[in-house]
């Protein structure tokens, strides 16, 4: 295993980002846990983030796109990757499309994935994108 | 010979006449009366009906001609024909000009009365017959006229729009709803000419298109693209109204006995409401989706912490992870449940209620005394305060309990731990005013007006930890406005908030 990563998360329900912080902590990792979108920006103010995981319906539908987009627009974080959690139920309501390479491309998502999420393959995912 | 039998009164002052004339007419098959006076003869038509009447001419007291007069006056339908010893053509005419079918001259033969009368009682029974035509004619034709008035009337007031076109795709009839739905103003369409593409949406004509060129297809629905006019996008855009409403056309082959096609009735339907429901139902089924997978997923979650043996080694962090679990699974089971009683009380006028009697006080003190467990183990303490003229409210037990269970509820769910919940009844203007305050995270301004809203929680960083459903106080607001009350909400965030509920008491029932 490669030195453990700094990860933003994201998520509105204690429970979840609580399991998933539990996850990252123990592959080594450190976790920074928010719970909305503006306790995320206000949490990343100068500091150096690995990856970010945001989940994507959160006080609004879409609340973690608009958090990637966020993230994207400060210097230092312009190029961290950021993975996107979604439920297949929550396609309502989103301002922004999401199917397209150009929506993707805009959000500067490097990987979707759907709750709940399977610890290895987080890890591996993580693992993945932090490596270049 | 007659076919018939005719009922026959015989008058005549000679015995030997009304004798003679009863034997040969009897013969025939008739059925005969005699009389020897015209007193008699008009005490006789007075009781019995008769289809012919022999009157001899010369009689003492009242004369034949009189006689036929004043029976003429009783029954004119009767055919008269007048006996006579005399026969003269002015008698003859005379007669004839007084009303009598016919005459016969003393003395006759049997062949020559019952000749006089075949003719007569057939005339009779030609006379009969028309006017029972007549009469069934009359009948048909007002039916029919009726039938054709009210149809005309039901097609106008209908909601729906109608028109009907011919073999010739020529528009036989419409009515107003038509014009209304569609949209057509100022221009009518013209009776007798094919609907015009400048007035009826192309969408509609390519439909009726396909129902003339449909063979054996009889009936079809298709939703319609209405495109709205200049001024209706201008209203839409003001606000002021709508966009065009839903549209769904209806067409029917209207087929002869032979089962040729006559022409097309078409029905044009608003179903604007419909598409409504069904946003709304699908939204609710969205939003009942996520409520049920974030619980679900933070389970399974956990339960991948404890399988990849992240925890492994550490009892009492496994045991918090499963405290946390059965925590969520509690709120499912709650969601459920919120969920029932929501679509229950979503339909109003269907939910059976039994109203009854009911003295808050008693409900509120079960209530307080199934919190005061959960209440206890976070130190929260509660208050009851309950006027003792507090009036009856017509209301259901059960959903009382629900709503008043609620409100506690969150007063302790929403605390701070060693805070204080005080529940207060009390008598107001035409009202029972319950209230039920905390001193918990309050509720942000903008947030208040929300609350009631399906599935809406306030979520700040003090609300996170709590499980909910978002359908509570949703529930809670049903109930009070089945019950013709109020909730009143006042909080401060970070201090407390107070639910206030006003139900209408009973007249006294002293």
């Amino acid at each position: 295993m490669s030195q453990g990563k700094r990860v933003l998360m994201v998520d509105d329900d204690v429970d979840f980002s609580d399991a998933v912080r539990m996850t990252l902590e123990g592959a080594g990792h450190e976790v920074l846990v928010a719970h909305s979108a503006d306790e995320a920006m206000k949490l990343v103010q100068g500091r150096k983030i690995d990856i970010a995981i945001l989940d994507m319906m959160m006080e609004e539908p879409d609340a973690g796109a608009m958090v990637a987009h966020n993230l994207r627009k400060q210097p230092e974080l312009r190029n961290i990757p950021v993975i996107l959690v979604t439920s297949v139920t929550e396609k309502t309501g989103y301002r922004v499309g999401t199917n397209t390479a150009e929506a993707r491309e805009w959000l500067g998502v490097d990987a979707w994935i759907d709750k709940p999420v399977e610890p290895a393959e987080l890890l591996r995912k993580i693992e993945a994108l932090t490596h270049e | 010979m007659s076919e018939q039998t005719g009922r026959i009164l015989v008058v005549d002052d000679e015995p030997g006449m009304r004798e003679g004339c009863r034997r040969i007419l009897s013969s025939q098959g008739h059925q005969v009366t005699t009389a020897d006076s015209g007193e008699e003869a008009l005490s006789l038509f007075s009781k019995d009906a008769f289809d012919l009447a022999l009157l001899d001419l010369k009689m003492p007291g009242i004369s034949g001609m009189d006689l036929l007069v004043r029976l003429r006056e009783i029954d004119s339908d009767v055919v008269y024909i007048m006996v006579t010893a005399y026969a003269t053509l002015e008698t003859a005419v005379e007669a004839t000009r007084s009303g009598a079918y016919d005459y016969v001259a003393k003395p006759f033969t049997p062949d020559e009365l019952t000749a006089v009368v075949d003719k007569a009682l057939a005339f009779r029974w030609l006379r009969l017959e028309a006017a029972q035509a007549r009469e069934e004619a009359g009948r048909n034709l007002l039916l029919v006229a009726t039938q054709q008035s009210r149809t005309r009337t039901i097609i106008q007031s209908m909601a729906d729009g109608v028109m009907v076109t011919n073999r010739e795709r020529k528009l036989v009839l419409y009515n107003p709803a038509l014009l209304r739905l569609l949209g057509i103003k100022g221009q009518m369409p013209d009776l007798n000419e094919i609907p015009s593409p400048e007035i009826f949406p192309s969408d509609l004509l390519a439909l009726m298109d396909v129902a003339y060129g449909g063979g054996e297809t009889t009936m079809m629905s298709r939703e319609l693209q209405v495109a709205r006019s200049a001024e209706a996008t201008a209203m839409a855009a003001t606000g002021l109204a709508s966009g065009p409403p839903n549209l769904a056309a209806t067409i029917a082959t209207i087929r002869d006995e032979a089962g040729e096609s006559l022409g097309l009735v078409t029905v044009i339907r608003d179903i604007t409401e419909m598409k409504t429901l069904q946003q709304r139902m699908s939204d609710f089924v969205s939003m009942v989706a996520h409520e049920l997978r974030s619980p679900l997923g933070a389970i399974a979650q956990y339960l991948d912490v404890i399988l990849a043996g992240v925890t492994a080694g550490n009892p009492e962090k496994e045991r918090q992870i499963l405290a946390r679990c059965r925590e969520r699974t509690g709120a499912l089971s709650q969601l459920v449940r919120d969920l029932l009683d929501f679509s229950r009380l979503q339909h109003l006028g269907r939910v059976e209620r039994t109203l009854a009697p009911l003295r808050l006080d008693e409900i509120l003190q079960k209530t307080i005394e199934f919190a005061a467990q959960p209440a206890a183990a976070r130190n929260i303490t509660i208050a009851f305060d309950a006027a003792e003229d507090l009036p009856f409210v017509d209301a259901d037990r059960d959903e009382m309990s629900r709503l008043f269970a609620n409100l506690v509820d969150n007063a302790i769910k929403y605390n701070r731990d060693g805070g204080s919940v005080r529940v207060a009844a009390r008598r107001t203007d035409g009202y029972v005013a319950v209230e039920v305050s905390d001193t918990g995270v309050g509720i942000p301004q903008g947030a208040i007006e929300r609350l009631g809203e399906a599935f809406y929680r306030v979520r700040t960083s003090a609300t996170l930890q709590i499980t909910g459903t978002g359908l509570g106080l949703s529930i809670c607001k049903q109930i009070i406005q089945a019950h013709h009350g109020h909730l009143e909400t006042e909080s401060e965030e970070g201090k407390g908030s107070t639910f206030r509920v006003l139900l209408p008491y009973m007249p006294s029932p002293r």
